[in-house]
C-alpha cells in the first residue's frame, strides 16, 4: 500500500464537459491507494484571465495554494493548461518574497495566509515518479497489449521547461515509459509536442483547428488506435471540436482520442463501461473491441 | 658582457620555475580534465536551389570532446571536409543571433550549443535550418518575412511632444525602465519564430519577436504612440492568436519569455477599450464566470464571445455534444469560498492600477548620506 495523499485540482473542464476524465482519474487513484482530498479550488485562470488581469490571476492562485499548504498536501492537476498556470504563478511567488508579501497581506482578510511551500504536481507524474512505474507494473492487471496508444504531451507539460522541471521538452519520454508499463506499445509520433490550438479556437478558429488536425494526422501516419491526451483542453480541442476539424480540413478523421486516467483505469483492470467513453464525440468502439478480443 | 647577461637570463628563469605549493595546487584545480575524444555523425541538411540540389541530409562524421559546440563542429567540417557547407555566423557568444538553427529538431544558437549535452537526449546531432522561413541554401534561411513582421510594429520610438526637443535626457524611472528592460535584449535571432505553432498555421500573426519588440515601444513612456500601435496590433498582426504553446519562452536564448509579453499586450489592449474581437470578448467572458462562479463557466463562453448568431450557427457542434451528454450546464456548483474569491478579484483590480502608477513614480528617497553609511 502506498500513503500517497493529494489535494486534488480537478479544474474547471473536467467538472463540465469532460467529467469523464475526473471520473477516471478518481477510478485509477482509488484502484492504486492514491488518496485524493477535494478542496474548495477556484479556477487557475487558464491563462485567460491572466490576459485580463494577471493580477486577479495571481491572487485567486494564491488562494489555491494556501488552501493545499494548509491541509499539508501537495496539489495535484490532470490537465497541463491548470499546471503551467498554477507552477508559473506559484514560481513568482516562491521566488519573490516581496510579492509574497503583498499577496499575503491582501489574502489576510481571507483568513488565509501562503508560506510559499505547496508543491505542484500532475496525475502522470504522480504515477511515474511519487508512486513509481516498478510499483505500477505490479498493480497492471490489464495490459493493453493489444493496442498502439500516441502518448500527446501538448505544450503546457512541458514548456517553458524553467517552470515545469520536468521532462525535457526537447526528447521528453516519461509518457511513452508510462504506457509502456501499462502493457501497451507507445507510439512516438512526430507532433507529439506541438500545439493543439486550444488557446485560439475561440479567438482565431480556423487556423487553431488546423493545429488540431495536424496532431490527429500524424497520429494516424503511426497507425495509432488512439491518442492519450494528459489535458482536457487537448482532448475539446482534437475530439470535441472533431466535426469542425473534419469540415475544415475536408476529412474524415476517426481516430478517438483518451483521457490519460482512462488508459490507466483500463490497464488497471477498471470496467470500460465505468470510464465515460460513451461521452466521446469520435467512437472507441474499435478500442474496446481489441481489448475484448485480446481478453 | 655576453656571459652576464646569459647568467642573469638564467636566474630569471629559474625564479620564474619556484611556484608556491599553494598555487600549484590552485593550478591543479583550475585545469579542465578533458574526457576521452569520440567520433560522431552529424546529419545536416543540404539545398541548393540554384544548383538544382534537392533538399537531402547529408552525413559527416567529425571528433568532438564536452567543449565542442555545434558551431564548432560545423566550422571544422566546413574547413576540413566539405567547403560547400552553407551557415551563417559572426559573433560566437550568443549575442549577434546570426547561428540560429534546429539542432535536433529545436530552434537553438549554434554557439551556445554543446555537443555534448544534446547527446544526453539524442544518438546523433540532426541540424536543420529554422522553421517557419524558406530556406535559401542549406541552413540559411530567408530573414527578409521574419524582418518585415518586425518593421510591421514600428520598431522605433515615435516621441511624445518635447521628448526629442529636449536638449537634456529624458530619462524613466527605474521601475520603468525594468518593465521593458527583458523586452530590449531581444537580439532578433528568430529561434522564437522558427517552432512558432501560431505562425505556421497563420499568415497574419507576426510571431513572438515582433510583439516583443512591440512592448517594448508600448510600454516605453517616452513613447507617444502607445493606442495607435496596440489598435495596429489587435486589428492587424493577430494579438489574440497566440496559442500559449510555449515554444517561443522554451526557444528564447535570451530568455525573454514572449508569451508573457504577449499576454501583457492583451492586458493593455483591453485597458485602451479594444474589447470587440472574439480574444477579448473570451478573455473578459472568462473574467466573469471567475467572478460569478470562481470558475470558468463552460456554459455561458461561446454566447458571451460570439453572440447569439454565431452561436447558434455553432449547433452542428452543439448537437455533438448533446447527444454525448458532454452540453455544459448552467448550473454549474459555485466555489464554496465565492465571497473571498470576489474579494480577492476586486483587490487585483485595485493592485493592477496602483502598479501602474507605482511604476511611474521615482522611487522614495534611497539616497544614504556618508555619515549613515558608517558602520
Amino acid at each position: 500500500m502506498t500513503d500517497l495523499k493529494y489535494a486534488y485540482f480537478i479544474g474547471c473542464v473536467s467538472e463540465q464537459s469532460t467529467k469523464e476524465n475526473d471520473i477516471a482519474a478518481r477510478l485509477a487513484c482509488e484502484k492504486l491507494g492514491i488518496q485524493l482530498v477535494d478542496l474548495d479550488f477556484s479556477c487557475c485562470g487558464a491563462g485567460v484571465l491572466q490576459d485580463v488581469n494577471e493580477f486577479q490571476a495571481l491572487l485567486v492562485n494564491a488562494r489555491n495554494f494556501a488552501l493545499a499548504e494548509q491541509a499539508g498536501l501537495p496539489l495535484m492537476t490532470i490537465c497541463s493548461t491548470c499546471q503551467f498556470n498554477l507552477m508559473n504563478d506559484n514560481k513568482k511567488l516562491k521566488e519573490n518574497p516581496d510579492l509574497l508579501k503583498k499577496v499575503n497581506a491582501k489574502l489576510a482578510k481571507t483568513g488565509l495566509q501562503y508560506k510559499g511551500t505547496t508543491k505542484i504536481t500532475h496525475l502522470l507524474w504522480v504515477v511515474s515518479s511519487d508512486y513509481g512505474l516498478d510499483m505500477l507494473k505490479e498493480k497492471v492487471t490489464m495490459p493493453l497489449s493489444s493496442l498502439h496508444l500516441a502518448g500527446y504531451y501538448g505544450c503546457q507539460m512541458l514548456r517553458p521547461a524553467e517552470v515545469l522541471q520536468w521532462d525535457n521538452p526537447d526528447n521528453p519520454h516519461t509518457f511513452e515509459d508510462t504506457l509502456r508499463v501499462l502493457g501497451c506499445n507507445p507510439v512516438k509520433f512526430k507532433r507529439r509536442t506541438n500545439c493543439c490550438g486550444f488557446h485560439a479556437l475561440m479567438a482565431n478558429e480556423g487556423p487553431a483547428l488546423e493545429l488540431g488536425g495536424s496532431i490527429l494526422g500524424a497520429a494516424m501516419e503511426e497507425n495509432a488506435d488512439a491518442v492519450v491526451t494528459v489535458c482536457p483542453l487537448c482532448y475539446i480541442s482534437l475530439d470535441t471540436y472533431r466535426s469542425k476539424i473534419n469540415k475544415r480540413l475536408k476529412k474524415k478523421i476517426t481516430i478517438p482520442v483518451l483521457h490519460f486516467p482512462q488508459v490507466l483505469a483500463l490497464a488497471l483492470g477498471i470496467e470500460h463501461k465505468k470510464l465515460g467513453f460513451k461521452r466521446h464525440i469520435a467512437s472507441v468502439k474499435d478500442v474496446v473491441k481489441k481489448l475484448e478480443v485480446k481478453s | 658582457m655576453v656571459k652576464a647577461t646569459k647568467g642573469k637570463a638564467l636566474v630569471k628563469r629559474e625564479s620564474r620555475e619556484v611556484v608556491p605549493t599553494k598555487t600549484k595546487e590552485l593550478m591543479v584545480q583550475t585545469v579542465p580534465v578533458h574526457k576521452k575524444k569520440k567520433r560522431i555523425t552529424f546529419k545536416i541538411y543540404r539545398n541548393d536551389p540554384s544548383k538544382g540540389v534537392a533538399p537531402h541530409y547529408q552525413e559527416y562524421t567529425h571528433e568532438i570532446d564536452e567543449r565542442t559546440t555545434v558551431l564548432d563542429a560545423l566550422d571544422q567540417i566546413k574547413w576540413y571536409q566539405d567547403g560547400t557547407l552553407t551557415y551563417r555566423k559572426s559573433c560566437r557568444s550568443a549575442i549577434c543571433g546570426s547561428c540560429a538553427m534546429k539542432i535536433n529538431g529545436h530552434p537553438k544558437l549554434a554557439c551556445r550549443t554543446r555537443v555534448e549535452k544534446e547527446l544526453e537526449l539524442f544518438d546523433e546531432i540532426r541540424v536543420d535550418p529554422m522553421g517557419n522561413a524558406p530556406s535559401m541554401k542549406d541552413l540559411v534561411v530567408d530573414l527578409e518575412p521574419f524582418f518585415k513582421r518586425v518593421k510591421s510594429v514600428q520598431n522605433y520610438l515615435i516621441p511624445k511632444p518635447g521628448v526629442e526637443q529636449q536638449k537634456e535626457e529624458n530619462p524613466m524611472t527605474p521601475a520603468e525602465h525594468k518593465h521593458i528592460d527583458s523586452a530590449a535584449d531581444c537580439i532578433l535571432c528568430g529561434c522564437c519564430h522558427s517552432d512558432c505553432d501560431a505562425a505556421r498555421t497563420d499568415e497574419k500573426f507576426i510571431g513572438p519577436a515582433a510583439f516583443v519588440k512591440a512592448f517594448r515601444f508600448v510600454e516605453d513612456p517616452r513613447d507617444a504612440a502607445k493606442k495607435e500601435r496596440l489598435k495596429n496590433l489587435v486589428e492587424n498582426s493577430g494579438l489574440w492568436s497566440c496559442v500559449h504553446a510555449m515554444e517561443c519562452a522554451q526557444a528564447c536564448p535570451k530568455n525573454i519569455n514572449p508569451t508573457d509579453k504577449i499576454a501583457k499586450l492583451r492586458q493593455l489592449a483591453i485597458e485602451e477599450g479594444f474589447t470587440k474581437d472574439y480574444g477579448a470578448k473570451h478573455a473578459i467572458a472568462m473574467q466573469e464566470g471567475v467572478q460569478h462562479s470562481g470558475k470558468l463557466e463552460e456554459h455561458s463562453l461561446p454566447l458571451k464571445t460570439f453572440g447569439i448568431f454565431k452561436t447558434i450557427g455553432m449547433s452542428g457542434m452543439a448537437i455533438d455534444m448533446l447527444t454525448h451528454g458532454k452540453m455544459p450546464t448552467p448550473f454549474h456548483k459555485k466555489t464554496k469560498g465565492i465571497k473571498d474569491i470576489r474579494y480577492l478579484m476586486e483587490e487585483g483590480e485595485k493592485w493592477k492600477k496602483e502598479e501602474e502608477e507605482e511604476r511611474h513614480k521615482y522611487p522614495a528617497a534611497t539616497q544614504q548620506t556618508n555619515e549613515e553609511k558608517k558602520p
